[in-house]
Order: C-alpha cells, then structure tokens, then sequence
C-alpha cells in the first residue's frame, strides 16, 4: 500500500513494525564494563541511551546519561537526593551495579503505534525492542518522526 | 477547627520549616514534626480525626516509597556475607539496651518490647552527606555503613511485623502463637511473591495501555493500598505490606517510568509524608515534655551507645581497625524512618506512654543533629593517628 492508493497515514503506519524503524546497530554496554569504560563509550558516541546486556546477549538494564552525571556529580546534590541506593549506586564500579535495572522494552513484533502510544502516554523518549529477551534494537522517537517524514515526502 | 484549614496549615508550616532546617543543613523532617508539635501548641486542635487518618496515609507512603524507590532486591545477595557479623551485632546491642531499659523502669513486656525496636532501625541518609564530605562514602566503614544499612531496614521491617502480632497478644507469646504469627507472615510473604512474580507484570501489561487518565500512577498508588490492606488481612500492620508492595514494584518497568515515578513521590513527599512527621510531632504531650528528665536522658544515650557498641565489637570481631570500628559504630547512630512508624503504631494500639512516645522523638531529633558531628570528630581523629606513623601497625585499605 502507498498513499497513492489511497490509503491514509494511519492505515500506513500501523503496518509498519517496530522491528522495521528501529536502530539495529546499537552501541551496548557489558554488564561487566567498568564506569571508566563506560564514559569513554559515553564520550566516543552521540547517544543519549545505552542498553546493557549479559554474556548471552539478554538485556539486563540500561544507562542514559542522565543516570551517568546523576552519579558522577553525586557529591554535589542535594541532600534529599542521598538516599542509600543512589549512594550504592555512587560506590559501584560495575555496569551491572549502576545501571537502570528496569527498561522499558517493547515487543519485537509490536507495530508503529503500539510504540508511539508509549511513548506520548508515558513521556517515554525510547524504547528497548526485544524477542526472547535479547535486545534487536532501540527505537526512540526520532525515529518515529523520521519514518513520519519520509512517508509524508512521497 | 475546619479539617481543610487544618490539613493546609499544617502542610504549610511542614514546608517553611522544612526549608529552614535544609538551608541550615538538618534534614528536612525535623522542620515537618516541628511543625506539627508548634501547631498543637498553638491553635490546640480538638478534632484531628480526619487529619490523623492522612497520617496513617503518611506512614503507608513512607514505607511504601522506602520500598519502591530505596530498594534493590539483588543488592541484597551481593551485600549479605560481609555485613552480616556487624549488622547483626549493632542490632542485637540496641536492641538488648532497649528492652533492659524498659525493664528496669518496670514497663510492661509490650511496652519495653516497642521501645527495643525503636532502638533497632537506623538512617543512614542522615550521614551520607559526612561521608561524602569527607571522601569516606567510598572508605572501607562507609561501604559496610551502607551495606549494613540495607539489612537494617529489613530486619527493622521484620521486627515491626512481630511486634505487632505480639502487641496485640499482649502477653509473652506461645510457642503455638509464635508459630501462628510466623505462619501468617509467611502466607502473605508467598502471596505477595506470586502477585509480583506473575500477576503484576502481566495486569501492568495491560494498564500501560488503557486509555483512562493517569491509569498507570493510579493502579501503583492501588497496589500501595491493596498491600497493605492485605497485610492487614494476614493480622500484619498496613505499613509492612505497604513496604512489600513497593519493592515488589521497584522492579517492574512500567511503575517504574520516570513519569509515574515522579508522581508518585509527588504524593507521597509533597502530602501525605510530611504530614505523618507533622502527626509526630503534634503527638507529643507538651506536659511530658516539661518534665523530661533521667529517662529521656537514658532512652537518648542508650540508643545511640547500643549502635555504636554494637557497631564497634561488630566490626572489630570482623577484622577492622579500632578506628574504622568506631567510625562505623557512630554510622549507625542516626534514626530517621522506621522508628517513628513503630512508635505511632504503639501509641495508636494504646501501648506505649506519651512520656515514652516523647522520649523517643527527642532521641530521633538528637541522633539526627549529633550523629554527622560525630562522625566528623572521629574522622578527623582516625586522620590525626594516622598522622602518626608510629601509631599505626595495621596497614589501612581504605581507598
């Protein structure tokens, strides 16, 4: 189908599957990677967020940079922010101990709006995509824009 | 005086107060009790039923987002070998030095027993910012002080569990009703594991997609309530299941989305916990409060010594300096949370005296105040003998 067809943009997109827009080539973090790699990952890339996965390729967890300058400049914030988990997370030097343990992930064959509907709904900025527990890619919202565009282009 | 005027009052003066002690560098909830105490003080409230419900409310939360946000179920694994011999020694000694006191000024078993888990839990955001300040969050005490802490709060949980099926025996109970007790905790234990292992996941599956507003927030805030509704059920006190309920959500990604979680500490500090503090610090008798004397003095002293003996021959019997031991010992000092949950269930349940409620705000306000400047004095002091070469034998492996 294509719009020539008449088809609209909705009936378009819910064909298309997450599996289709997502960024396959992702950049991962090992669970077992220290903090000092985990920067230099962070500096050499322009991502916003990194999955982690185990030897078996699952994905464990995630770390965006948020989460990175959050401990980074644990010294600095405010008392209420001190809580014992940030503090452990301050003193871990294993991705597996400072990542975010629970990402969101969104099934393989899920389709367009089954992944826009996340993300307005929850303000949600990406997604993790995943079949049988191993991470396929990420999707985020720039790629939703993205496919938007060059539907709308032709 | 009109609930509404009061629950606002209170709410406002909980926050200017609050402000106040975090820019003078106390944390915020003595502010939110002394706000509480002032207000009783001043506009001597008679009807405080509605307000005295949100409190309940207040406690629920506190527990419920110590669960959801605080806890980390694998850290635990990891935690549990080294930190068991000091953990278990510095809860023991408080412990011990709680009920002896009570004891010896002839309360009853319940009453002491309230007083000995008071004694037991401990805080230990209060000193993480002295830690930091001083480069020893990353110190070989200041890893265990946070390991140890992890076991606290779930062995202080545990304790509160008992302690109120014990409270409302009233008596020294039976090996039958020690049984029973267990066996109730247990049934719950189990009901909440399968609620979290397979129904949550798969009902937050579904919620993540309804179309009603904010359905996600509400069904975590009905977990938080469901919880500790059903530990109620089970004979347990509504706070425990509410704690339960939130480490069975902190790890399930859809309750955990930024967005959700945001709202959900928005309740919880921005309504419903600083009115708990406040309820606190209005409960305390201001008659009682005159005449605080040797028992105050001893309820404040021996809480904090029985965290640092049993801190200190914790740590020392595990291999640490003297110094490190007492610097761990002193760690352990601060209360802050759990405490001051035990204490309103045991005036609630008609058990503990308004001298003994008092006594232990007061020793919750001290340990707050005394333990970061203590902490600091026996830094310093490690750093001064360390200054002196031929002092030290034992080769220090703190980074």
């Amino acid at each position: 189908m294509n719009p020539a067809q008449g088809a609209t943009l909705s009936e378009i997109c819910a064909d298309i599957k997450v599996s289709q827009i997502m960024s396959k080539e992702t950049v991962f973090i090992k669970d077992t990677d220290s903090i000092e790699q985990i920067i230099e990952l962070m500096a050499s890339n322009p991502y916003h967020i990194y999955p982690v996965l185990n030897s078996e390729k699952e994905l464990v967890g995630v770390i965006d940079q948020d989460n990175i300058l959050e401990l980074l400049f644990f010294e600095r914030s405010q008392r209420n922010h001190h809580t014992h988990l940030m503090a452990t997370k301050a003193l871990s030097e294993k991705a597996s101990s400072l990542m975010v343990h629970h990402p969101m992930t969104i099934s393989f064959d899920a389709n367009f709006f089954d992944a826009a509907d996340l993300m307005i709904k929850h303000h949600i900025d990406y997604l993790c995509v995943v079949r049988d527990k191993k991470l396929e890619g990420i999707i985020s919202k720039s790629d939703l824009i993205k496919k938007i565009f060059k539907l709308r282009g032709k | 005086m009109e609930t509404l005027l009061q629950i606002m009052a209170i709410l406002f003066f909980a926050r200017i107060f609050s402000e106040i002690l975090e820019r003078s560098g106390l944390p915020g909830l003595i502010g939110e009790m002394g706000a509480g105490f002032l207000f009783a003080l001043t506009f001597k409230p008679d009807d405080i039923e509605i307000f005295t419900f949100f409190a309940e409310l207040g406690a629920i939360f506190l527990l419920f987002t110590a669960g959801y946000r605080e806890v980390h179920i694998k850290d635990l694994k990891a935690a549990s070998k080294s930190a068991l011999i000091p953990t278990l020694s510095q809860i023991i000694v408080a412990f011990a030095f709680g009920f002896l006191l009570g004891d010896f000024f002839g309360f009853s078993f319940t009453e002491s027993l309230f007083l000995a888990v008071a004694f037991s839990p401990t805080s230990i955001s209060i000193v993480v910012k002295t830690l930091i300040d001083n480069a020893y969050l990353s110190s070989k005490p200041g890893s265990l002080m946070l390991t140890s802490a992890i076991f606290d709060d779930i062995i202080g949980i545990f304790l509160l569990t008992l302690l109120v099926s014990v409270a409302t025996l009233n008596q020294f109970p039976s090996g039958i009703q020690v049984l029973w007790i267990l066996a109730q905790m247990l049934a719950f234990a189990l009901i909440m594991g399968l609620l979290g292992w397979k129904v949550y996941p798969f009902i937050f599956k579904h919620v993540q997609r309804m179309h009603s507003k904010e359905s996600l927030f509400s069904f975590v805030i009905l977990v938080a309530l469901f919880s500790a509704y059903l530990s109620e059920l089970f004979g347990l006190h509504a706070v425990i299941g509410a704690f339960f309920g939130g480490v069975i959500l902190s790890d399930l990604p859809p309750a955990k989305i930024d967005a959700v979680q945001k709202k959900v500490s928005g309740v919880a500090y921005g309504i419903f916990t600083p009115l708990f503090f406040a309820f606190i610090g209005l409960s305390i008798d201001t008659e009682v409060l005159s005449s605080a004397g040797i028992f105050t003095a001893l309820v404040i002293i021996l809480a904090l010594c029985g965290k640092l003996i049993g801190g200190f021959i914790g740590t020392k019997l595990t291999g640490f300096s003297s110094e490190d031991s007492l610097i761990f010992g002193i760690g352990m000092m601060p209360r802050a949370g759990i405490e001051l949950v035990v204490i309103a269930i045991g005036k609630e349940l008609g058990i503990i005296s308004n001298e003994l409620f008092a006594s232990i705000v007061l020793m919750v306000v001290m340990s707050i105040i005394v333990s970061p400047i203590l902490l600091e004095m026996s830094i310093k002091y490690k750093e001064k003998r360390m200054s002196m070469p031929e002092m030290e034998n034992i080769p220090d492996k703190s980074t």
